[in-house]
């Protein structure tokens, strides 16, 4: 999560020269991205600190991370088959670049480990 | 290879050790230094704009750069989260701070200089995460993407052309400083590290010792106990073989003996209640210690219940020759609420003290009281004029098992608990006991204590309209505190005193003329005793018709003299003995004194009929008690065991049923239970204990088993005759 958050970030500059809501959104994705790496890596959701029901707190986040992820790459897979959405490039396809392809392989690979985090944490149902 | 991969843990082991741990500092010490880190960034977020809009940014920009920045701090400003990420937040805030500065001053290389400034700020932290997410944040962008695609980075051509030489240059000055931050921070936290060390230890040692204390502590605590059920089972032992010699030794008293065969017996029976006193000290003292002691909360009568100690100690006085008198401050309150048994028993030992160490002279009680809000501080102050104690004996007189000196303690006796019990019970009355003292000429010990008034009624109050009033009274007293409160009831009750502590100005002034009523006088007077001053005023012209109550403290020679008289009254004079006197004697009816009355009333059971049931299973108690029933003039039945008992009461109406507790079936406490659920007895017995176990514990048991009244063992006649007075029978 950690790396395609700073392969927005590394493009953001770039994207904000073409139009500013595709900065805003680049600078958007980026700092989400790393924060919510940051947040798995040091387990920013802690009992000992968190009152309340954390196992749910925790797979919302697992969930929202997953989605939000694989928003990121059916958008991607949108600009590079069909054309962008919005702004001043609407309609155009996108190349596909050496960057994009490490971002989005993260990607999947972050809605794959949320999906299993997420289940792996639902409530178990005694018998 | 095996050789290999040790010598590879092992170099891997040592490089690690060198590097600090990270990650060690408290949740507190952690939240107030990034407190420090939030103020910056906020500050930041702030400048950054400024820094922007003076650069010419465009405006739009400097603003959402900024946003992100204090959002970034605001998400790490978060208090439910947890703090190794709220650290990476700030951290990622304050790089982003760097970038966008350099960014924004178009690659200054001046701009650099605060990444530097950041990463120092960012090992205030002392943890890993967020140190190598600085330095990770530096290599993905410099050394990662600039090497990789320098246009993004660089816009110099000469490092487009050297990506990877100026992503070294730029690696070499990052790692120079992260290696210089290193070092200090292991040094920062290799001292706190022994710090903590030594405070881990310490604290060890003190749970240790913790621990130690526990276990000394349930040492402690159970050999308390085992001594307080020891001192409960000596206590019953030693009291149900003394209830049998005090008891008989009573009784012996009151039969037909000799002068030497009265004073062997009065010997017994005085060392016998010595004995108890001794038992009785050391029970209480070691109940106090224990902190085991319970006050009762009661009202009672001051006066009577002070009157009642110093009657205790009459013959005593009496014995030594000496005064013993009780004077209280005008309006003193009647009725305390408190322990009134427990301020006997504290006037009792200062009484005992103050007869035991004076040889002549006086003992005198004054009382005064101080209003303290809703209390009273009640003063009761025991003067004597004995041998005094030197000063430097004064600091060890409240020392339990202490005496002034050793010779006090083979001279006097006692176990020199006396007084510290005194002082620990006053205490727990809120108040103390303090001593003055003069050697040579006396000491005054008083006892204060607190305790709120309540309305009692006087039973001294109706002196005046029991017709005394206007009475003419002669008082001829040497003592000059005794004629004073002499003086003081006969004004109080209306009378007419004159009072003379010369028996010869008193003959004058009846050859003057002046007759009396009444004439109160004082055995013992050094010029002329009170029997022949009796005579001599007799003889004056006016006086046939006088009656004269004679006063004295030494009682065997009054049976002798107390043909003449019209009353002869113990000293000290109780109030009320006083007042019955006067009005019996102006009736002209001649009454019974407190010297000539015997310790058995025989007529009581004429008066109090009672069906009686008397259970013990020690023969010789049995006995004791029989006898003393039977000079009151009742016949009991038997019963030797709780079972009889049972059968006893199940067979006969009884009025009452004296309960020894201790016995080997079912004892008293049983019995009493299975009399009170027998559902087919008319009317049920009043159950009086008869117990050697004097704690305060046994009566509540007792009450609890459904018992009346409580007696303890050795029973002394007068406290058995108020047990059966308190009685009221079915047919009555």
């Amino acid at each position: 999560v950690i790396v395609t958050g700073s392969a927005h970030g590394l493009v953001t500059q770039e994207h904000f020269q073409e139009w500013w809501g595709y900065g805003v959104f680049f600078l958007a994705a980026a700092v989400c991205l790393i924060g919510f790496g940051l947040a798995l890596i040091t387990e920013a959701i802690d009992p000992r600190y968190m009152p309340g029901d954390i196992r749910r707190v925790r797979r919302l986040v697992y969930a929202c991370g997953a989605l939000g992820n694989l928003s990121l790459v059916v958008l991607y897979v949108l600009t590079r088959t069909v054309g962008i959405p919005l702004g001043p490039g609407a309609g155009t396809v996108e190349t596909v670049g050496a960057l994009d392809v490490i971002a989005k392989a993260s990607e999947l690979l972050a809605v794959l480990g949320l999906t299993v985090l997420w289940v792996k944490t639902r409530p178990r149902v005694s018998s | 290879v095996n050789a290999v991969r040790r010598a590879w843990r092992g170099l891997l082991g040592r490089a690690a050790a060198t590097l600090p741990a990270g990650a060690g500092l408290t949740y507190e010490e952690f939240q107030r230094r990034h407190r420090i880190i939030l103020y910056l960034l906020f500050a930041q977020a702030a400048a950054t704009l400024v820094f922007g809009l003076v650069r010419h940014v465009y405006p739009p920009v400097a603003i959402l750069e900024s946003l992100v920045i204090a959002a970034l701090g605001a998400v790490a400003a978060v208090n439910a989260l947890a703090p190794r990420f709220r650290a990476a937040i700030a951290t990622l805030g304050l790089i982003t701070t760097s970038a966008v500065i350099v960014q924004f001053s178009g690659g200054l290389v001046e701009a650099h200089f605060h990444f530097f400034v950041m990463l120092a700020v960012i090992f205030i932290y002392q943890d890993w995460v967020p140190f190598l997410l600085a330095i990770l944040y530096v290599a993905l962008d410099h050394g990662v993407v600039g090497a990789l695609f320098p246009s993004y980075v660089y816009d110099e051509p000469v490092a487009a052309a050297h990506p990877w030489g100026f992503a070294l240059i730029h690696a070499a000055f990052v790692l120079g400083e992260a290696a210089a931050l290193l070092v200090g921070w292991k040094i920062i936290e290799t001292a706190e590290n022994q710090k903590r060390a030594a405070i881990e230890r310490f604290n060890a040692e003190l749970a240790a010792q913790a621990v130690e204390l526990a276990r000394a502590k349930e040492a402690a605590e159970g050999a308390a106990k085992a001594k307080a059920a020891f001192l409960a089972g000596m206590s019953h032992e030693i009291r149900t073989p003394m209830n049998a010699v005090i008891g008989m030794t009573s009784m012996l008293i009151d039969t037909d003996l000799t002068t030497d065969q009265q004073e062997f017996a009065q010997t017994i029976r005085a060392s016998g209640e010595h004995l108890l006193t001794v038992i009785n000290d050391i029970l209480d003292f070691s109940k106090i210690e224990a902190g085991k002691i319970q006050l009762e909360d009661a009202p009672f009568d001051l006066r009577s219940n002070l009157e009642e100690a110093i009657a205790m100690l009459a013959d005593a006085a009496a014995a030594k020759g000496l005064e013993l008198t009780l004077v209280m401050e005008n309006g003193m309150p009647r009725g305390l609420k408190g322990d009134g048994t427990r301020l006997r028993q504290v006037l009792v030992n200062l009484l005992t003290n103050a007869i035991k160490f004076t040889s002549r002279g006086e003992v005198v009680v004054e009382v005064s009281d101080r209003p303290l809000g809703l209390d009273h501080e009640v003063s009761i102050a025991v003067r004597d004029t004995g041998i005094g104690i030197p000063a430097a004996g004064l600091s060890r007189l409240f020392q339990a098992f202490s005496q002034v000196d050793a010779s006090t303690s083979r001279q006097h006796g006692g176990t020199g608990l006396g007084l510290a019990i005194s002082k620990q019970l006053c205490e727990l009355m809120g108040g103390t006991v303090t001593v003055t003292s003069q050697p040579g000429t006396g000491s005054t010990f008083t006892a204060i204590v607190r305790a709120p008034a309540v309305d009692l009624p006087d039973p001294t109050d109706g002196g005046a309209m029991a017709g005394l009033s206007g009475v003419r009274v002669l008082i001829v007293d040497d003592n000059a505190t005794s004629r004073r409160i002499l003086e003081w009831n006969a004004a109080r009750w209306g009378m007419h005193p004159r009072a003379t502590g010369q028996p010869k100005e008193a003959l004058d002034w009846a050859n003057a003329g002046a007759t009396f009523d009444v004439a109160l006088l004082d055995y013992h007077m050094p010029e002329l005793d009170g029997v022949r001053l009796a005579r001599e005023l007799r003889r004056a012209k006016g006086w046939q018709s006088t009656r004269f109550v004679l006063m004295s403290s030494s009682h065997p020679r009054l049976a002798q003299v107390a043909g003449g008289f019209d009353a002869v009254l113990n000293k000290p004079i109780r109030q009320t003995v006083l007042l019955n006197a006067l009005v019996g004697v102006l009736n002209l009816k001649r009454i019974a004194t407190d010297a000539l009355r015997s310790e058995f009333d025989p007529g009581l059971a004429a008066r109090l009929p009672l069906c009686i049931l008397l259970v013990d299973d020690n023969a010789a108690n049995q006995r004791v008690a029989f006898r003393m029933l039977s000079k009151f003039g009742y016949a009991p039945d038997l019963a030797s065991s709780g079972y009889e008992a049972v059968a006893a009461v199940s067979n006969k109406a009884y009025d009452l049923v004296l309960m020894d507790v201790e016995m080997p079936d079912i004892d008293g406490i049983e019995a009493s239970r299975r009399i009170r659920a027998q559902p087919n007895l008319q009317v049920q017995p009043r159950i009086v204990a008869m117990t050697a176990n004097a704690a305060p514990e046994d009566r509540n048991q007792c009450v609890a088993a459904g018992m009346d009244d409580y007696l303890a063992k050795p029973v002394r006649p007068f406290e058995l005759e108020a047990a059966l007075t308190r009685c009221h029978p079915r047919a009555l």
